[in-house]
């Protein structure tokens, strides 16, 4: 009976917007064979899609209530939070999607990196990748000063500082961004407007890009680049499988595996909203996202203009990077130096943004407290009195308790 | 879209897919194909409960929350409401008309039943109306002309000292 009814609908639908041809598109694009070597690590980039549509539904609903202005702001996401159903949990999804959607496209980046994914033909498809990190990123960026709370407001004056020691253009990029001198309600407005209209416009069109590059040029082989790309029964022949539904289910696996985890730090480690945004009052210890870190603590140890021109030039060179890296071959085992350099650059940053977390605290270590400073050295501050480790509060809860 | 022949493509070709049905025979494929059909209506049934799971949460959460729907109770200053004269106030989220007339202090949802215009004390006629089409209300909410299909719902009220209490 139902398989009559959806037959027929199909039928009709068919007659008059010929939906075969779509069916027939859609059918192809799943049953596109893939390369044998695809492991788990090749989900990453639909977990971020994943996170993404996540983002994209919770952000809809959360502007249900919020109101984007520095006088309601605050009370708003409270009031989601604590007197709307489920508004903790909405609210909730879209803090931690945030992050782990930043994270699951770093970690994408770092895959494509080191199984040479970037490489010729495909570095239109890297190219706007690339244009995806850096818009979601922005996506952070603007999002996190919406709660309005001391960290977000104080998190942004530094993150903007940054943006503004740009060579030339920096104070000029300074007061655009900010709307004025300050972080204000025009700081807000400009950041609601980019955060919900202008990013996931240009989101959208990046990864329709990106998405449509992938399909047509197919996921890249670990063969060289001065060997012709493998045709689908060349593939087959060699080893790979359909896309559907092996590497579908391998992927279904790894998104359901992440959201779980991401429902469990909700249940258990839900974020905060600190106390209302005080202009005059800037808490201690502030600092920007983690995923900003790294380079936060980098301008730390050198003069502010060379350290903004060597991130530029290190953004720079990863944007280019298949223009840089040339050489044919696509297997980490056959790339020793840019494996190499790529280990380096993650144990750099990894160095530097837990450096950054550290500097401006108190820790008790092996029953020694000490006080780490600005560049993340440690000072020792008492003698032996507890024998684990333990973290000092939060430099801004510690202000707030006071309060 | 690309350059592969499409025959290459199809399930049937695909190793993994359906060749292992191929080589069984006739009755074991037919069981197989059960056992696939059984599966995948598993998997369905599955994915349609995660799928009310998820969107629960979000038709709670587009509810309007207990405190949008107003206060339970309104105070009115009894100086704000001379004799022959009317106060509009909101209870519970929506209008709500309080007269002072001869009768005493009576209060009625303001919403006209009809098509939700506010309807009007008019101290002369002694009715209430509604601008809209005409609807009219005697002191008890009673319909006495108009199109209006039912009667005005009064809300209760009371008199503590120099003030009027609607609702509990």
């Amino acid at each position: 009976m139902i398989k009559r009814l959806t037959g027929g609908i199909y039928n009709w639908l068919d007659d008059r917007v010929e939906i075969s041809v779509l069916v027939d598109f859609v059918h192809k694009q799943m049953t596109k064979p893939v390369p044998k070597h695809l492991n788990w690590m090749f989900s990453f980039g639909t977990v971020t899609l994943v996170f993404f549509a996540s983002q994209f539904v919770s952000g809809l609903l959360l502007m249900i209530y919020y109101e984007a202005s520095a006088a309601t702001a605050y009370d708003s996401v409270k009031f989601i939070m604590e007197e709307v159903r489920f508004g903790w949990l909405i609210r909730q999804v879209h803090s931690y999607g945030a992050n782990f959607m930043i994270a699951f496209l770093l970690l994408h980046s770092l895959r494509v990196f080191f199984y040479g994914g970037y490489k010729k033909p495909r570095e239109v498809t890297w190219l706007f990748g690339f244009g995806l990190l850096g818009v979601t990123m922005s996506f952070g960026f603007t999002g996190y000063l919406l709660p309005w709370d001391q960290l977000s407001y104080w998190g942004t004056t530094v993150g903007t500082e940054i943006a503004g020691s740009t060579p030339f253009i920096g104070k000029y990029l300074l007061i655009v961004l900010r709307g004025g001198e300050t972080i204000s309600d025009v700081t807000l407005t400009r950041f609601f407007a980019a955060h919900v209209i202008v990013l996931p416009w240009v989101f959208a069109m990046l990864v329709g890009a990106h998405l449509f590059l992938i399909r047509y040029k197919g996921i890249s082989t670990l063969d060289r680049t001065d060997v012709p790309e493998k045709t689908s029964e060349e593939l087959l022949k060699d080893g790979g499988y359909p896309f559907y539904p092996k590497h579908v289910l391998k992927e279904a696996i790894v998104v359901l595996l992440v959201l779980a985890s991401m429902i469990l730090l909700i249940v258990y480690y839900p974020l905060p909203l600190h106390e209302k945004a005080d202009p005059f009052n800037t808490p201690a210890g502030v600092k920007p996202e983690w995923y900003f870190l790294s380079m936060y603590q980098a301008l730390k140890y050198m003069p502010k203009m060379i350290g903004i021109i060597g991130s530029g030039l290190v953004i720079l060179a990863l944007c280019l990077l298949p223009f840089l890296d040339r050489t044919p071959e696509r297997r980490p085992s056959k790339r020793p130096w840019a494996v190499s350099l790529g280990i380096l650059f993650i144990v750099v940053n990894l160095a530097l943004s837990l450096l950054a977390k550290v500097a401006e605290s108190e820790y008790t270590i092996g029953g020694t407290r000490y006080h780490f400073d600005t560049y993340g050295w440690p000072h020792v501050i008492a003698s032996p009195a507890e024998d684990t480790i333990t973290e000092a509060p939060e430099s801004v809860d510690e202000t707030e308790a006071e309060e | 879209m690309d350059k592969e022949t499409p025959s290459s493509q199809e399930p049937s070709e695909a190793p993994g897919i359906s060749e292992p049905s191929k080589a069984l025979p006739e009755q074991d494929t037919s069981k197989s194909d059960r056992r696939r059909g059984f599966l995948q209506k598993c998997l369905g049934g599955l994915g349609g409960l995660s799928f009310l799971l998820a969107i629960y949460p979000v038709i709670r959460y587009v509810e309007p929350p207990p405190e949008a729907e107003g206060a339970n109770r309104v105070e009115i200053d009894l100086t704000e409401l001379p004799p022959g004269t009317s106060k509009t106030v909101i209870y519970r989220g929506r209008p709500a008309v309080v007269v002072h007339s001869a009768e005493g202090y009576l209060a009625f949802n303001a919403v006209c039943s009809h098509l939700g215009c506010i309807v009007k004390w008019t101290e002369q006629d002694k009715t209430l109306i509604c601008p809209c089409h005409g609807g009219k209300f005697d002191l008890r909410g009673n319909v006495l002309g108009g199109p209006v299909p039912s009667p005005l719902v009064s809300i209760p009220v009371t008199v503590e000292v120099d003030k009027l209490i609607l609702g509990a």
